[in-house]
């Protein structure tokens, strides 16, 4: 018997995905990270994990909330309650756990984000433009380069004991300038604390029009990284609190506007369905006007159960009519 | 020149406009298609790296008219604009490279538009009848939409648009901001209005008696706030940066039914000088203000999820913020 009632929220980000279950108390109840290697399968191989965590039969999902990039793509394939933005599902989570949080960050792999809050309310936000720079994938393309896992980076770059520079607004220059110090015989502990400072100052930049102010609360898989935890420490001047579910805030968060959403019957498909049933995306290229959008249909064993893309009505209707004409 | 077929970058809802005035003129006009991803790489491919995004979207839109048959451009120019007012040489040299040659590149100014018209036309009308039959319904058309543009709700909440007037004015270039703000039920407050620039750039220079009449400024109120923001700049800045300034100003001491603007978005090309030079004049006033800011920033790398998100985010913040 499903006695106990549960919310899921899911964050669908660039690099990946989290999933989390949330209690009628707002207790997590599971959670997992996964590399996102193709939506559909990652979402799939997350459902499945989270289940295993617990035993299933215990709780019973009501409501589902997702956030991140890939949000309207994942709103449509689960059937979500809530479609939010990460900047909102960050910080829904970090005033649940620190209501007096003034300052919320996240370095996240293709983007980074600084949240004011005042009062529990949110203030302001700013949020990389125009390039990844000053992301995750700096990290981890530098990572990649000199042979080091990325798990590995916070550790390995807190061993070090000489202060280099880096350029850090280009992931590009960055490398290019990690090769000329391995040339040089550079430590490669001394070469990733150098890449973070450099990383980290950049990011810092972005809060321009931000006020900084602490508490500060720095949350996203990145934070998992004690090597950015030290250079932000030392470029704040200020003790920086990281929450011991990190890398899943945003999808806690997720979970928490669903559970504040206020619906009689929940849209989710059940874990069943979502495991067992097929689902495929078909992308065309809409003819109707001069937008020419780009549209991706999703289909569950070969029915069309949503669009997007589309920046108006017109081809979207239409191509619902064509389908329902099909099936008649 | 066999026969002329006019053409001009497209500038949002005034695009229509225009289109209207010349072909009331008995001139005919091709406009070029919408902007879509192949304007932009073509622009983009032909101009210099650091242009500006209008630079490129401009030379795009041309490159696509004339490909449709085209042969006379017409452009925005004149003093004091930013180095716009240049564009339309560097472009039309561009274009002569590119193997384009049955073609005439204007650029247009408040004071020589109607006489290069005039020109255009077989049997020239008189001055006067443009001026009254053409020009005048055409600049009252233009008022009606810039008076939508501004016009403020009094139930939701306003977010405030300053900045560039290209990104500001054409739908296709900023990814629709003003729709997307519409659609997340906010009211979006355009101040970046054509009969405003055309009225920026008369108050300089405008001998024309005729032409002064109309495009003045006459709201007063304004009229103090870009006062008072010439102190900032002197010598003149350039560019539409002190428009964004007293506008700026202006929504954020502006009070309907004792509410005040919600929000500001101040959106700019990349690198544009002179919106980046007013940057932190725009961070500071908004936080002291205590109004939240969302700066864009356009060009052909944008992505409309990012933009998006951050547009999204930025309304449900101001939404929940004016809630409590």
């Amino acid at each position: 018997m499903k006695n106990k009632r549960a919310y899921l929220g899911i964050d669908a980000g660039s690099v990946s995905i989290k999933l989390a279950l949330i209690d009628e108390n707002k207790n997590l109840v599971s959670s997992t990270y996964l590399r996102n290697m193709g939506l559909i399968e990652t979402i799939k191989k997350g459902l499945k994990e989270i289940v295993s965590n617990i035993n299933n039969n215990d709780y019973d999902i009501r409501k589902v909330g997702v956030a991140g990039s890939g949000r309207k793509f994942i709103g449509k394939l689960v059937g979500a309650d809530t479609i939010e933005t990460e900047v909102f599902a960050h910080y829904v989570a970090a005033v649940h756990n620190y209501p007096n949080v003034r300052t919320i960050m996240d370095i996240g792999g293709e983007d980074s984000k600084i949240i004011s809050v005042k009062n529990g309310i949110l203030e302001d936000f700013e949020l990389n433009a125009v390039c990844g720079a000053g992301t995750g994938s700096v990290i981890d393309a530098v990572a990649a380069r000199i042979g080091i896992k990325i798990e590995e980076v916070g550790d390995l770059a807190l061993q070090s004991k000489q202060e280099l520079d880096f350029p850090g607004k280009c992931g590009i220059f960055a490398q290019s300038s990690v090769v000329s110090r391995l040339n040089t015989g550079a430590d490669k502990s001394d070469i990733l604390m150098g890449m973070i400072r450099a990383l980290v100052s950049n990011y810092l930049t972005l809060a321009k029009k931000i006020e900084l102010k602490e508490p500060y609360v720095y949350q996203g898989a990145t934070a998992k990284n004690k090597a950015i935890v030290k250079a932000l420490e030392e470029q704040l001047g200020h003790e920086i609190i990281v929450p011991e579910h990190c890398d899943v805030m945003g999808a806690i968060g997720a979970a928490l506007l669903a559970k504040e959403e206020n619906i009689e019957t929940t849209k989710f498909k059940g874990y069943d369905n979502l495991l067992n049933k097929n689902y495929e995306t078909r992308t065309i290229i809409a003819k109707g006007c001069e937008n020419h959008c780009e549209l991706t249909q999703i289909y569950e064993e070969n029915k069309l159960i949503g669009i997007i893309g589309n920046r108006c009505e017109k081809c979207v209707s239409n191509l619902e009519n064509i389908l329902v004409e099909k099936l008649k | 020149m066999e026969k002329r077929i006019v053409t001009f970058p497209r500038y949002g809802k005034y695009t229509e406009v225009f289109k209207e005035f010349f072909e009331s003129l008995d001139l005919e006009v091709k406009l070029p298609p919408k902007l879509t991803d192949r304007t932009v790489k073509l622009g983009a491919k032909n101009s210099p790296d650091f242009a500006c995004f209008p630079y490129k979207v401009t030379l795009g839109h041309f490159i696509e008219a004339l490909e449709q048959g085209a042969n006379t451009i017409l452009t925005f120019s004149g003093e004091p604009t930013c180095r716009f007012r240049h564009f339309y040489k560097t472009q039309a040299y561009t274009l002569k490279r590119l193997g384009y040659n049955n073609f005439e590149l204007y650029g247009i100014t408040v004071e020589n538009l109607v006489p290069l018209v005039r020109r255009f036309m077989n049997k020239p009308k008189s001055y006067i009848e443009i001026y009254k039959k053409h020009l005048v319904p055409a600049w009252y058309k233009l008022k009606e939409i810039d008076k939508e543009k501004m016009k403020w709700s009094t139930d939701k909440s306003n977010i405030g648009i300053v900045g560039q007037p290209h990104v500001c004015w054409e739908e296709r270039v900023n990814f629709g901001l003003e729709d997307k703000i519409e659609k997340l039920g906010a009211r979006p407050v355009n101040t970046n209005t054509l009969t405003e620039f055309l009225k920026e750039r008369a108050d300089e220079k405008l001998d024309n008696s005729f032409l002064r009449k109309f495009i003045k400024f006459t709201d007063k109120e304004k009229w103090s706030y870009r006062e008072e923001a010439k102190k900032y700049f002197n010598p003149p800045v350039g560019g539409y940066a002190l428009a964004s300034f007293y506008n700026l100003k202006w929504l954020l001491d502006k009070k309907i039914d004792g509410k005040g603007i919600d929000g500001i978005v101040h959106i700019l090309p990349l690198c544009c000088t002179f919106e980046t030079l007013i940057e932190d004049y725009v961070n500071g006033f908004c936080q002291e203000a205590a109004v939240p800011l969302l700066r864009i920033t356009i060009d052909e790398n944008n992505s409309e999820a990012n933009l998006d998100t951050r547009i999204e985010t930025f309304v449900k913040l101001i939404k929940r913020k004016t809630r409590k």
